[in-house]
């Protein structure tokens, strides 16, 4: 965090957020409006677990070495949609403290995950970050998926136990109104956060 | 008709459901009523030396017992002045039909959340020479729009005016709240069977107290109420309709199963020729034997309290 201000105050040009927080951010538009096809792929799920989804999936990706895109600046645009996307909740009838129980672990993995990949990068260890990003955090919960679900095959638990460690899936579990412990998935984003600091630190501004 | 009536009141289970006249003396907030099968309630806002009269719904456990009251908040007095008898109940032909289903709106973003977040995101793009400013910029505008008090829209009341061989009757149909028309039974029904609700009498305003009943948001709440006097023979149905005022789309079907779409039909004038148009909802198509009549129409005006109206004729085969 200290290199990322310092950075700011040197960079002249100042930062924008990552390209890809800005798609995210016309999606999760699109996800809150009340259209009666948005209404009708959604459903009653909440709109604050969907638009989190994005979200942690976006700014926790593994940052390019050249780039000049800040993912903290993505972290503001992503905190306005998802108050947003609390407050279309709370109007639909969640209490605050289903609205709550989302938006904590997603305050934490929006921190963790997104800080770790801009550590990764500074550090020299990005690629074992996305190494470990994708096997923990898309990786296992859409291979289970794709194998145990739509392919019908039985999986052994271990895999099935490391899907439900994914961020993603536990936020996809709160989409469909299940109350999983977040613990596992926190682990994961510490994971990936201490991960990436074991690497030789290099003197070089964080971008993404 | 009115030998049908008398022979439906006679063959009506046996029952003391009926409607208090209550004298309610300030000061006083709030009066229970005990031994009833619905939770029953009154609130109002006597000062001292104020006094109302207030009609309470009364579903007795015990058909023989006494009114019980009990005054919760409040000094003053409550007692009962009179007991009317409920109005009818319903025919048993009435519940064969199938129920409206008030679609509820979806909840929206108010306006001010939408400027609210736009200004978020221009004060993050304004902070974004200091990456992490624009985090926290960006955080305390999510703060602010997650607390921002939210407007869920009022859950739609849709009322059917029910016609068949055994009269005509006013079927309302709420979602978690109803205001019943005065002259429906006490007795609601509800969807799923058996939830609970209960009858809140707001006399906050002496001069229009409010009778709403209440039950969990997703309970459907169904009040019937007798409605205009029906035409005794099919013959007379077009006349019949045409007299009930402006309908805004109509649908017939023949006894043979033609279903024809007659556009907006003003009040005493001859049914328009069949014309293309909308599909009605399923629900007002169903329950309908084969055979018989059917006419549908929406009505241009809606009965006090409710957001959509209805007429739906069922006719025959005999």
């Amino acid at each position: 965090m200290e290199v990322q201000a310092q950075t700011a105050q040197t960079s002249p040009e100042g930062g924008h957020p990552p390209l890809m927080a800005l798609l995210c951010l016309a999606v999760s538009v699109a996800l809150l409006l009340s259209y009666g096809a948005v209404e009708g792929a959604l459903g009653s799920g909440s709109r604050l677990a969907w638009c989190s989804i994005l979200w942690v999936a976006t700014l926790s990706l593994p940052q390019s070495n050249r780039g000049e895109a800040r993912w903290s600046v993505g972290l503001g645009l992503g905190l306005c949609a998802l108050g947003l996307a609390a407050h279309l909740d709370l109007a639909r009838g969640f209490t605050v403290e289903q609205v709550w129980s989302t938006a904590w672990p997603t305050l934490l993995f929006l921190v963790l995950m997104p800080g770790a990949a801009a550590r990764a990068r500074k550090t020299g260890s990005a690629a074992r970050h996305a190494l470990l990003w994708f096997l923990l955090v898309p990786g296992a919960p859409l291979f289970v998926h794709t194998l145990g679900n739509l392919g019908g095959v039985d999986l052994p638990e271990w895999l099935e136990f490391i899907a439900s460690a994914s961020p993603l899936d536990w936020l996809a579990e709160r989409v469909g109104g299940g109350a999983p412990e977040p613990w596992l998935p926190l682990g994961v984003a510490v994971l990936l956060f201490s991960a990436t600091a074991t690497s030789v630190e290099e003197p070089e501004e964080e971008t993404g | 008709m009115p030998l049908l009536l008398l022979a439906f009141a006679l063959c009506a289970p046996l029952s003391t459901d009926g409607v208090l006249e209550l004298r309610l003396e300030g000061p006083l907030v709030a009066v229970h009523l005990d031994g009833v099968r619905v939770p029953t309630r009154v609130v109002t806002d006597l000062a001292p030396a104020e006094a109302i009269t207030v009609r309470v719904p009364w579903l007795p456990v015990d058909p023989t017992a006494e009114p019980k009251l009990r005054v919760v908040e409040g000094e003053g007095d409550a007692r009962v002045e009179e007991i009317h008898p409920a109005p009818m109940a319903a025919p048993g032909d009435l519940s064969r039909r199938p129920l409206p289903r008030p679609m509820e709106t979806p909840a929206r973003i108010p306006p001010v959340a939408w400027w609210l977040f736009v200004a978020g995101l221009l004060a993050v793009g304004a902070a974004r020479r200091r990456p992490m400013s624009a985090a926290l910029v960006g955080g305390a505008f999510g703060l602010v729009l997650t607390a921002l008090p939210t407007v869920s829209p009022p859950a739609p009341v849709v009322a059917v005016l029910e016609v068949g061989p055994w009269g005509a009757w006013w079927v309302h149909v709420g979602i978690g709240e109803l205001e019943p028309p005065a002259a429906a039974h006490p007795a609601l029904l509800t969807q799923p069977v058996d939830a609970n609700w209960e009858w809140v009498v707001d006399a906050s305003d002496p001069a229009r107290p409010r009778r709403l009943a209440r039950a969990n948001a997703g309970t459907h709440l169904i009040a019937r109420s007798l409605g205009p006097v029906s035409p005794e023979h099919p013959k007379f149905l077009e006349e019949w309709l045409s007299g009930q005022g402006d309908l805004e789309e109509v649908w017939r079907r023949t006894a043979e199963g033609d279903w024809t779409h007659h556009g907006t039909w003003a009040s005493g004038a001859p049914l328009p020729p069949p014309s293309t148009g909308e599909l009605m909802p399923t629900w007002l198509r169903a329950g309908a034997t084969p055979g018989a009549i059917v006419w549908v129409g929406r009505l241009s005006e809606v009965p006090q309290g409710t957001d959509q109206a209805w007429v739906r004729v069922i006719w025959g085969p005999w």
